[in-house]
């Protein structure tokens, strides 16, 4: 399925679950939508950077297992915007269930 | 220890990287780069673990990223380019705390031509009334009042920059500098402007506002094509992509 738009609001979402790296958030998006939602993994870091860059994120890195990886974790803006995305999710969803389910 | 990568696979993920990122700036292939290099690697060990070939685990991993194409536009609108760069570059160098690195500093970051066009213009207005010092000195000393005024505005952005750089391990964009070098220039426009119509009293008549409209579409192009662009890229959150993650 498309996931064109949404894509930050999910990373918002995963990450406001604890800090994570790049390839963890694609599986955790992949995974909670029990597969219906795909997307590139490639387009994930623009999204990422881009939320970063508006002060949505923070990163850092940890080496483990002898891997330098980035970790991302939510501010208190992006904890902010995440809410109000999932405000404006839930009227624009209330709307669409009510015209596709008119009898 | 990173797991190795196979020759081949390892020069198409290479080949992917390079269209991904081409034309932007060092910092930012450097980031996406290591990143999406761990991040393949990750992807390339899970599907192992899934049973997988050593053949198809790679071919996973690579197809999973999709387009470099589609990336590399979604990263341009992100990150820098080269020449963008170099750009905030220099004008962030104009934050010098001696006069003369000040000075060195304005004529390398592109100022010159508008010096060039002011002198120009100075000259062309004293000639045609008979002021030829009076009017160049006037223009050097605008220009002067008008370069501390800029040197002023950019160190304290640069100051307030600094100061959230300190609270956050995340980069600020210094688009507020961009923003009144910007200003500036546009000022410098409308000062211009102004005095536009009183080319007409020069004697020239209408070959002077020509002449006057001439420079200052010239003297306008330089912000709208120079730093606009790079304005508007950084207030879409673009910035230095220091790989640290922290603003230069």
């Amino acid at each position: 399925m498309n996931l064109k738009g949404t894509l930050p609001t999910l990373i918002l979402h995963v990450l406001s679950f604890g800090p994570n790296h790049g390839y963890r958030i694609a599986q955790d998006i992949k995974a909670k939508s029990k597969g219906v939602l795909d997307f590139r993994e490639g387009t994930l870091y623009p999204a990422l950077h881009s939320l970063e860059h508006k002060g949505f994120l923070e990163s850092y890195e940890e080496t483990v297992q002898g891997r330098t990886r980035r970790y991302y974790r939510l501010t208190e803006d992006g904890r902010k915007a995440l809410a109000k995305e999932r405000e404006k999710w839930r009227e624009v969803s209330t709307a669409v269930t009510l015209i596709l389910e008119e009898a | 220890m990173e797991a190795p990568v196979l020759r081949p696979y390892r020069e198409e993920f290479d080949r992917w990287l390079d269209t991904a990122t081409e034309g932007l700036c060092a910092e930012a292939k450097e980031r996406i780069g290591q990143e999406i290099g761990v991040h393949y690697g990750n992807a390339i060990d899970a599907h192992r673990e899934e049973g997988l070939s050593e053949d198809e685990a790679y071919e996973c991993a690579l197809t999973a990223l999709g387009s470099p194409s589609k990336a590399a536009r979604a990263f341009r609108r992100t990150h820098l380019t080269e020449g963008q760069a170099e750009q905030l570059r220099n004008l962030m160098s104009l934050d010098r705390t001696s006069w003369s690195g000040f000075m060195v500093a304005l004529v390398a970051s592109s100022l010159l031509p508008w010096i060039v066009a002011a002198a120009v213009l100075g000259c062309f207005f004293a000639f045609l009334g008979g002021r030829i010092w009076l009017a160049f000195g006037a223009v050097l000393a605008a220009a002067f009042v008008f370069f501390s005024l800029l040197k002023f505005l950019i160190r304290s952005a640069r100051r307030s920059q600094q100061l959230y750089a300190e609270r956050t391990t995340s980069p600020r964009p210094p688009k507020r500098i961009v923003f009144q070098y910007m200003v500036g220039w546009y000022a410098v426009v409308g000062l211009a402007c102004l005095g536009v119509p009183d080319l007409a009293d020069t004697g020239m008549g209408v070959v002077g506002i020509y002449f006057g409209i001439a420079t200052t579409v010239l003297i306008a192009m330089i912000p709208t094509f120079a730093f606009l662009p790079l304005w508007l890229k950084l207030r879409r959150g673009a910035d230095f992509n220091d790989p640290r993650g922290r603003g230069a």
